[in-house]
């Protein structure tokens, strides 16, 4: 029996299963519920003071939170790679692939820290106003998701690598992993442009 | 091997129960006995706060004392989680339900401990409203900071759901263990209460407080039910066997 | 090498970034200081983050081979936090 026999029919091959194991939607549908809540509460207080919040965004980088997009887009496209590479039997590069994911993830880490601290050094923190209040909160409860996600992804490497217990147990469970990543991802696809571009 | 052996059915049960009862006691005191859901606002002045508790202070002082007991009653349902997640350890030492344990234990004590601030805050009417004003911050901060070893006791038994993969210590539906790991996540950012005095983040916030208090109830309800069923399944098992 | 570059992920990756770039050029033409044309391309700027998550959601997370009730619930919330985010965007503009 082959790994390909013990792995998983993709999703779209057999519709008789959700991607992922039914737990992590619960967890991904109460974590995007939770941060659509972020966002409606972010956008009533922005009504309240457009000024303020128009005025405090200037001081963000847009460039730095586009290089951070791009680096999430292309850690989750680095991840799904893997898991297609998986699915079809190419078990050597999924791990690279997977690496490529975590030393981007971590590419996100450093470019906060710099505008982080960038700000700090420009005595812009976290009570300075409404508008920063809410960009280091809505980008540091993201970030604190990124590092767990950080973890899943080693937990996945550390899974790619010792295929003689591989299983279907094992595909189901890296697609969860998977999946919680991507979140990462989505949910910074929306707090980019509400708190960066949003005029 | 190493198996921690079954427990009595009726005992667990008793647990549960005591568990049940902890949490209803522990809302039931903070309001409508201390009238304190939604928390005071952290904006009040203090002679606004000193006139809440005195207004009623009678009711106050009473609820002290159930939310002390409802926050011992923590400890017989960390018991209860230990029990369940040793035997999901099943084969090891039960390193992660030690964990638990430990975790359950301080959690309980952080429940219990700063419930005597209460009572002082209530005790002398002719305190300094300053004092008092103290007080209670260093209580809710207590409540809304110190969600470190709940979280640890939670994702201890999160994790060990998901690694269980064998039917004997698949006790838990492995959904189960997702969500309490997502509540741990959810629950981790009471900590920002200390940085605002008002706003949605402060203790009395729609996100400090609301979301915090709905995720923690929530997790509550959702966790008697599971355990109640693995519960009744033991006792079925031993029953038949 | 191949395979990747034909792989479906890589071209939902490349619109992806191409999405993103449009974005970028859309937030950075309102420099105009037209009023509307700031409305407008903040609202296209919202729709078009709509449209990447939607991708990720239905291609990365595979929710696009979901059955049903996912794949209704997935589809929901995207649009549902968009049409919250139009709407609060828009109605402290015109009150």
């Amino acid at each position: 029996m082959t790994m390909r026999d013990a792995a998983l029919e993709a999703p779209s091959s057999d519709r008789n299963r959700n991607p992922g194991e039914d737990g992590i939607w619960i967890f991904v549908g109460g974590d995007l519920s939770i941060f659509a809540l972020f966002f409606v509460v972010f956008l009533y207080y922005r009504g309240l003071d457009l000024e303020l919040f128009n005025q405090s965004r200037e001081a963000l980088s847009i460039p730095l939170g586009l290089l951070n997009t791009l680096i999430l887009l292309t850690s989750s496209w680095f991840l799904a790679s893997a898991i297609e590479d998986m699915r079809e039997g190419h078990f050597e590069r999924a791990p690279k692939l997977l690496v490529g994911s975590i030393v981007l993830g971590l590419g996100f880490v450093l470019v906060k820290y710099f505008e982080y601290s960038e700000k700090i050094s420009n005595g812009i923190t976290l009570v300075t106003n409404d508008f920063y209040m809410y960009y280091y909160i809505l980008t540091g409860i993201h970030l604190f998701h990124l590092i767990i996600g950080l973890g899943v992804l080693l937990f996945l490497l550390k899974k790619s690598r010792d295929l003689s217990a591989w299983g279907r147990n094992s595909a189901t469970l890296f697609e969860s992993g998977a999946i919680y990543w991507h979140m990462v991802d989505l949910l910074w696809i929306f707090i980019f442009p509400l708190l960066y571009l949003l005029r | 091997m190493v198996d921690i052996g079954r427990a009595n059915p009726k005992v667990l049960s008793g647990l549960w129960w005591c568990g049940v009862v902890s949490i209803i006691t522990f809302f039931l005191a903070l309001w409508p006995m201390m009238g304190f859901i939604p928390p005071p606002a952290p904006t009040l002045t203090p002679q606004e706060f000193y006139n809440l508790i005195f207004d009623n202070v009678l009711m106050f002082r009473a609820g002290v004392i159930v939310v002390m007991i409802s926050a011992a009653l923590l400890l017989p349902i960390t018991a209860l989680m230990t029990y369940f997640i040793a035997r999901m350890e099943r084969g090891h030492t039960p390193m992660l339900a030690l964990t638990s344990f430990s975790a359950g234990i301080i959690n309980a004590l952080l429940t219990l401990l700063p419930a005597v601030v209460w009572a002082a805050i209530a005790y002398r009417e002719d305190r300094d409203v300053m004092d008092m004003q103290l007080m209670n911050d260093i209580m809710w901060l207590c409540y809304m900071m110190y969600w470190q070893p709940f979280v640890i006791q939670i994702v201890a038994m999160g994790v060990t759901t998901l690694k269980a993969r064998t039917p004997e210590t698949q006790i838990f539906p492995r959904w189960y263990g997702y969500y309490v790991l997502w509540t741990a996540v959810a629950v981790c950012g009471g900590g920002l209460s200390v940085f605002f005095l008002d706003g949605p983040f402060a203790w009395n916030g729609l996100v400090g407080w609301w979301l915090v208090v709905v995720m923690f109830a929530l997790y509550w309800i959702v966790s008697f039910v599971v355990w109640r069923k693995a519960i009744n399944r033991e006792a079925l098992e031993l029953g038949s066997g | 090498m191949s395979t990747i570059i034909k792989r479906h992920v890589t071209l939902v990756w490349f619109s992806l970034v191409l999405l993103t770039f449009v974005a970028w050029f859309t937030a950075d033409t309102v420099t105009i200081t037209d009023v509307d044309t700031k409305r407008w391309a903040t609202v296209a700027i919202l729709v078009l983050a709509y449209f990447k998550v939607r991708l990720v959601i239905q291609h990365f997370m595979e929710a696009k081979h979901a059955q049903l009730p996912l794949r209704v619930l997935m589809e929901i919330w995207p649009l549902a936090t968009l049409i919250l985010m139009l709407t609060l965007y828009l109605l402290p503009l015109f009150t």
